[in-house]
């Protein structure tokens, strides 16, 4: 293959309902801008970017998805071979919140524990119109035993620390065996916790 | 891409005839052969694909350069004086079919191409149909805001002021329909006596217009037959099945907050309410490259468009120009009214990129409304949850893919990309994402009067001359699709090693296609394929 696969490849996977910003934070990580009016996903939009760390450096693939159920039978085939799942929310929309527990619970169907998810809040420059606390989102996190983070694409507030953050979690540059993923997914998990606490101490701005 | 690609050489070396000097006999028959020729050509190895494409036939369409549009004049010497179009409307749609419709005519010929009106209705016929028409869609207006205001009291006890549900009438009149229809109306007629006086309208003053015309008379009755109506309105929402269930009080529960996380995944959980927060959440970001080609709309004023958002109770607009609010509550009166009118496919992302351009060009909500019910009778399997539609077509431009070209088609296998799942997005929304507005628009007329000949069984005898050129098919826009996979086909083969890049770059066509080059190519592979391919 192309000199590119020297680079560890991981695909992430952005779900989660409409209009929630999963194309804005793409584009905020891939061109650092942003744009009010981002038009419905239709299907399935692919990016990729690669990432230095300190390290290493990776290749992100980014799949980017249609909101609406009705286009989701599509992905499961996304899902199937992702190394990421993120799954967006709106801060200002619990609907979209609640939803999480669907697609957390569609990824899990689909790749077992066999997976990384990122469960983050978008939109948090809508201070006026939050109805998500961030502890709702972090001890849901908890709970269903994800990563959390709350960012805004709008404002450019913590896109970096989303990426670093999946980054950081991602198994090492040799590419990894299933199972082998599976433990350091079991490790970073463990770590994410804190992190997501420590977004949290960063975030500041709560609303509530 | 090379490959695919006629050199000017041997383009300006064919004899075939210009498809402006309705092609002889001789010269069709000529091509007939030839195309028998090419067929044998094509079929055997990837090795002559090289001499394939400097020998190639083009088809009678195939002189890249658009041909000639429709124009005013040839339309209004197209109809007869009691309205009709001549000859069944065959060399109308012959002539669009080949070049698509002037912009300043479109609004009159659309309903044409999109089977509001039949193609031999008389003057007459048509402004009683479109009367009708128009109260029909006025009806089913007044029932979406009846569930509108009924969701948003439900809505209020569970959430709070997030949706956008809240308050079409914005809390001053909440129970008093007749206003808020008023409303609605009223700004409906403004649109199009404003429009009226554009210079576009005008313009196009001929024998054949109707839709301009007569409708000063209908917005002087307007309140009167509103009244009226307004008492059938429960008789109407009995009738017709989806209202019984979207006009009972539980249909919202479904979109309350406490949806069950234990739902199965792909049991979409959709009703009414859903379909209309979502047209709301995509009526705002829809595309505005329609704005240079709509100036009376772009240029509406800030209270009209604050007037129309609040009619449908469209918020969370404050960030766009009052041109784009107009807009986005254009579509969502339309859309709302649709997902009424068709339950069965309700909304789905994608309508609103299919209905803003025929906003952008009808002036008048029921006339937009009911070309884009003539659009989807086709579209809407695309939006099908079983996804029935999307397969069929995929496979479609697989199978032309793989009788075209067999190479690239074995590279696809070879990615496990054969069943073209890379145009998925070309086809929900028909080209609407890679091609720009006016070149959308021509695709789709081009697609339209192809559709319409079909309808109207032209070119359907074996002998007639248009089934010696380019036969009209149903699925011209699957044609199309091949053929803009196929200009990439040495891309494809020689650099993309996976269904994701060619994804990729599928999804990034935007801005590089040519609409008639591309029509070209696929009128050509009409030409040597549909009958392989529509059997």
């Amino acid at each position: 293959m192309a000199p590119v696969s020297a680079l560890a490849k991981y695909k992430l996977v952005f779900l989660g309902d409409q209009s929630v910003g999963k194309t804005s934070i793409i584009t905020r990580f891939m061109y650092d801008k942003f744009d009010t009016t981002y038009q419905a996903t239709i299907g399935i939009d692919f990016l990729s970017k690669t990432m230095y760390l300190e390290d290493r450096t990776v290749r992100l693939q980014l799949w980017d998805t249609a909101g609406q159920e009705r286009f989701r039978s599509l992905i499961p085939s996304y899902i199937r071979d992702s190394s990421v799942a993120v799954i967006v929310y709106d801060v200002a929309s619990r609907q979209s919140f609640l939803n999480t527990s669907k697609w957390i619970e569609e990824v899990r169907t689909e790749r077992g524990s066999d997976v990384i998810i990122v469960l983050v809040g978008n939109k948090t420059d809508l201070v006026d119109k939050r109805q998500v606390s961030i502890e709702e989102g972090e001890s849901k996190a908890r709970e269903m035993n994800v990563m959390f983070i709350e960012t805004s694409a709008k404002a450019g507030f913590n896109i970096k620390p989303l990426f670093r953050k999946i980054a950081a979690a991602l198994p090492g540059m040799e590419t990894l065996s299933s199972a082998k993923q599976e433990d350091m997914v079991d490790v970073n998990l463990k770590s994410s916790n804190t992190n997501a606490s420590q977004a949290q101490a960063q975030s500041g701005g709560c609303a509530c | 891409m090379k490959a695919l690609r006629r050199s000017h050489t041997s383009s300006a070396s064919s004899n075939t005839p210009s498809p402006s000097s309705s092609g002889s006999g001789s010269s069709s028959s000529t091509w007939i052969q030839l195309r028998s020729v090419l067929f044998v050509v094509n079929s055997s190895s990837q090795a002559h694909y090289s001499h394939l494409d400097r020998g190639r036939l083009k088809s009678p369409w195939s002189r890249r350069k658009r041909k000639q549009v429709l124009t005013p004049q040839q339309w209004s010497n197209f109809c007869t004086p009691d309205g009709k179009l001549r000859g069944g409307g065959a060399k109308f749609l012959k002539k669009v079919r080949s070049g698509g419709v002037e912009p300043s005519i479109r609004p009159e010929v659309w309903p044409f191409l999109l089977g509001v009106y039949d193609l031999d209705s008389t003057k007459e016929e048509r402004e009683l149909l479109r009367t009708q028409k128009r109260k029909e869609y006025e009806k089913l207006r007044r029932q979406c805001r009846r569930i509108l205001r009924r969701s948003s009291e439900t809505f209020k006890l569970c959430e709070n002021g997030e949706t956008v549900d809240n308050e079409e009438d914005g809390g001053s009149s909440a129970h008093d329909t007749d206003s808020s229809s008023h409303e609605d109306v009223v700004s409906a007629r403004e649109s199009l006596s404003s429009e009226g006086k554009s210079p576009d309208v005008e313009y196009s003053i001929d024998p054949c217009t109707t839709l301009s015309e007569g409708a000063d008379a209908s917005a002087q009755n307007t309140e009167s037959s509103d009244d009226s109506e307004l008492s059938e309105d429960s008789e109407v929402i009995q009738a017709s099945a989806p209202e019984n269930r979207e006009d009972n009080d539980d249909v919202h529960v479904s979109s309350k907050v406490d949806t069950s996380p234990s739902l199965p995944t792909r049991c979409a959980v959709e009703d009414f309410a859903t379909w209309q927060r979502i047209i709301r959440v995509d009526a705002v970001r829809a595309n505005s490259e329609w704005v240079p080609y709509s100036p009376s709309q772009a240029s509406v004023s800030e209270v009209r468009a604050q007037r129309s958002a609040e009619a449908v109770g469209l918020k969370e607009h404050d960030h766009l120009e009052p041109c784009r609010v107009f807009h986005a509550a254009r579509l969502v009166a339309i859309l709302e009214a649709y997902a009424l009118y068709d339950p069965e496919i309700g909304y789905c992302q994608g309508m609103s990129d299919l209905l803003s351009p025929i906003i952008a060009v009808m002036q008048e909500d029921h006339e937009a409304f009911w070309c884009f019910v003539g659009f989807m009778k086709k579209a809407r399997h695309n939006f099908r949850l079983d996804e029935v539609g999307i397969r069929r077509q995929l496979s479609i431009v697989s199978k032309i893919i793989k009788f075209k070209d067999s190479h690239l088609y074995r590279h696809l296998e070879k990615l496990q990309a054969e069943d073209c799942f890379f145009v998925y997005r070309m086809v929900v929304v028909l080209f609407r994402r890679e091609l720009s507005f006016e070149q959308t628009l021509c695709l789709w007329e081009v697609m339209w009067a192809d559709q319409a000949a079909i309808r109207a069984g032209i070119g359907k005898s074996a002998g007639s001359r248009i089934r010696q050129r380019v036969p009209p098919t149903d699925d011209l826009l699957l044609y199309a699709i091949a053929a803009s996979v196929l200009q990439k086909r040495k891309l494809i083969i020689e650099k993309y090693s996976s269904m994701d890049e060619i994804l990729r770059e599928c999804n990034s066509m935007s801005g590089q296609l040519d609409v008639w080059k591309l029509l070209d190519d696929a009128h050509n592979l009409v030409v040597n394929l549909h009958e392989k391919i529509e059997t």
